[in-house]
């Protein structure tokens, strides 16, 4: 597979499939970004290689999703999270491991790590608190 | 800088409305929008003194499956062969359109400019609705994930309860006020004060409630995205509204009051909500307001009323900080105060706010523009702000991604 050298939407959910947490590093100012972009966002340059996030942060903020899309109808209420990753950037999620009718349980700061799970034909990100 | 200055001489639209336009579509929408623009034209206009269209509809393909709209617009207003385009900038299409029209006449190109936005919303169930609004969201990176707009939102709350040490009764000034705002306003979805909305279900389910608070925090007022609860949420509506741009030296043909547009600001922000270091504020947004004061000449202070995009309850607490009205953190405070009140420090969203005056995603920015284009003529009634000179609005695509600010004054 090819997809190594591309840094697409493609390759990202290919590596989540792998269970690898991929994203990018610029070559010419060392700004580490998730998900993988083309174009360094702080010097602009297209100079990038990939980069492999340990999945490790503290949750950033987070929201109980009750109404939801049609495809999640069966799946609400769900939790979804941005975590602030060890490395430094922020990256959306779904939260798992917590119960949604316990909103005090879910403390932003609290330190979750990565998990992959299984949606229709799709890998999605999570994370999960550390206990 | 603007070539040549750029004038409103008209403004119409449709009340917002879930139920009232069941049996219209978008073409019915905008065109009864348009022939109440025409009507307010004060020395009359007729269909061969416009010269072009600049139109939003920001998801009708999902609800009305339906593009090419600018073209379809124009054949059912009877302005064909004029050019007619469709700008698109999620929640913010027509306050672009509404910029892109001053541009086509500062630059010479056309005198006389029609703009807005429609909206046919209702075809659709919930989860389908949120669906189709969710393609304004990054869709591999947030939509794939089930975020939704009111989820952003919620984040946005969440994130701001944690670094101001707030809390959801502070989000519950913003809908009480701007339902009491609404209830003065013919066009608007939602004409009742909270309370009389929670006494009319306290009546029909045989409940009760002492006060607004005791309604908003019970059952019947259930979690959209917590912490946001339905009544922090702007509802789901159909609608359309007009705009006439004409440059100063033809709008005094048509109007002995036009309201001048001195004032733009539009700028891009991330796409995903992530993608930003401070979850409490849309930077977009701040720098928006910069460029449109800047353009004006003027710094917030001098704002006497301002519509902004309060598509959550949390938006509005946001705007007012972004735009400079309030300190971080005071926002919330502010309104708690009553300090946003009609002719109170800064009178905010005076028509009622997307939360009760309601949201057809695309006629929402030019129905900002519609408010501001009665108040600074001194037209609206019981909403009247006392000596409106300078107006504001602030329209937000999605959680942040477009920001457009623009001031008119008379």
């Amino acid at each position: 597979m090819n997809y190594k050298n591309s840094f697409s939407v493609k390759a990202f959910f290919d590596y989540l499939r792998e269970k690898r947490l991929m994203g990018v590093k610029c070559l010419n100012c060392k700004n580490l970004m998730i998900p993988p972009r083309l174009i360094c966002t702080a010097c602009k340059k297209a100079n990038l290689e990939w980069f492999e996030f340990e999945g490790a942060g503290a949750l950033e903020t987070f929201t109980i999703l009750h109404v939801a899309p049609t495809s999640l109808k069966d799946k609400a209420p769900y939790i979804l999270g941005i975590v602030k990753l060890n490395e430094g950037p922020l990256i959306t999620g779904r939260i798992i491991g917590v119960t949604s009718d316990k909103p005090k349980r879910i403390r932003i700061g609290m330190s979750v790590k990565a998990d992959f799970i299984q949606e229709s034909d799709s890998t999605i990100l999570a994370f999960k608190p550390n206990n | 800088m603007l070539m040549n200055k750029v004038a409103l001489i008209g403004a119409g639209m449709t009340r917002f409305h879930h139920s009232l336009h069941k049996d219209k579509s978008s073409r019915e929408l905008f065109v009864e929008a348009f022939l109440e623009c025409l009507d307010s034209v004060d020395k009359s206009i007729s269909h061969k003194d416009i010269d072009a269209l600049f139109i939003s509809a920001t998801a009708s393909e999902f609800f009305e499956h339906q593009s090419h709209i600018a073209c379809l617009l124009s054949d059912w207003t009877g302005l064909n062969p004029i050019p007619a385009t469709r700008i698109e900038a999620a929640c913010a299409s027509s306050s672009a359109a509404l910029e892109i029209g001053v541009f086509a006449i500062a630059s010479g190109m056309y005198d006389i400019v029609l703009v807005g936005g429609v909206e046919k919303m209702t075809t659709l169930e919930v989860d389908e609705m949120t669906y189709a609004l969710m393609s304004g969201l990054d869709h591999p990176y947030e939509c794939i994930l089930g975020v939704s707009n009111p989820g952003l939102y919620a984040m946005m709350a969440n994130a701001y309860f944690e670094k101001y040490d707030s809390s959801w009764e502070e989000l519950t000034s913003i809908s009480i006020k701007n339902h009491h705002n609404a209830s003065m306003n013919p066009k608007a979805h939602f004409q009742s004060e909270i309370m009389d909305i929670a006494k009319k279900i306290s009546q029909k389910k045989g409940l009760k409630f002492d006060n607004e608070m005791d309604f908003l925090k019970s059952p019947t007022n259930p979690y959209i995205a917590h912490p946001l609860r339905l009544f922090d949420c702007s509802p789901v509506s159909d609608g359309a509204s007009a705009i006439l741009l004409a440059s100063s030296k033809k709008a005094k043909k048509f109007t002995d009051t036009p309201v001048y547009v001195t004032g733009l600001g539009h700028t891009s922000g991330t796409m995903s909500l992530h993608d930003r270091r401070d979850l409490t504020s849309i930077p977009a947004s701040v720098e928006a307001g910069n460029r449109a004061y800047k353009m004006a000449k003027i710094e917030s202070k001098d704002i006497d009323f301002a519509m902004v995009h309060d598509c959550f309850t949390p938006a509005e607490i946001i705007a007012t900080e972004d735009l400079g009205f309030f300190p971080r953190g005071e926002g919330g405070k502010a309104a708690i105060e009553g300090r946003t009140r009609i002719n109170g420090e800064k009178s905010i969203n005076t028509d009622g706010g997307l939360k009760a005056k309601g949201h057809p995603i695309a006629a929402t920015g030019t129905a900002m523009s519609y408010e501001v284009w009665k108040q600074l003529r001194g037209e609206a009634d019981k909403r009247q702000v006392n000596n409106a000179e300078i107006g504001l609005i602030h329209n937000v695509g999605a959680s942040g991604g477009t920001a457009i600010v623009q001031i008119f004054r008379r």
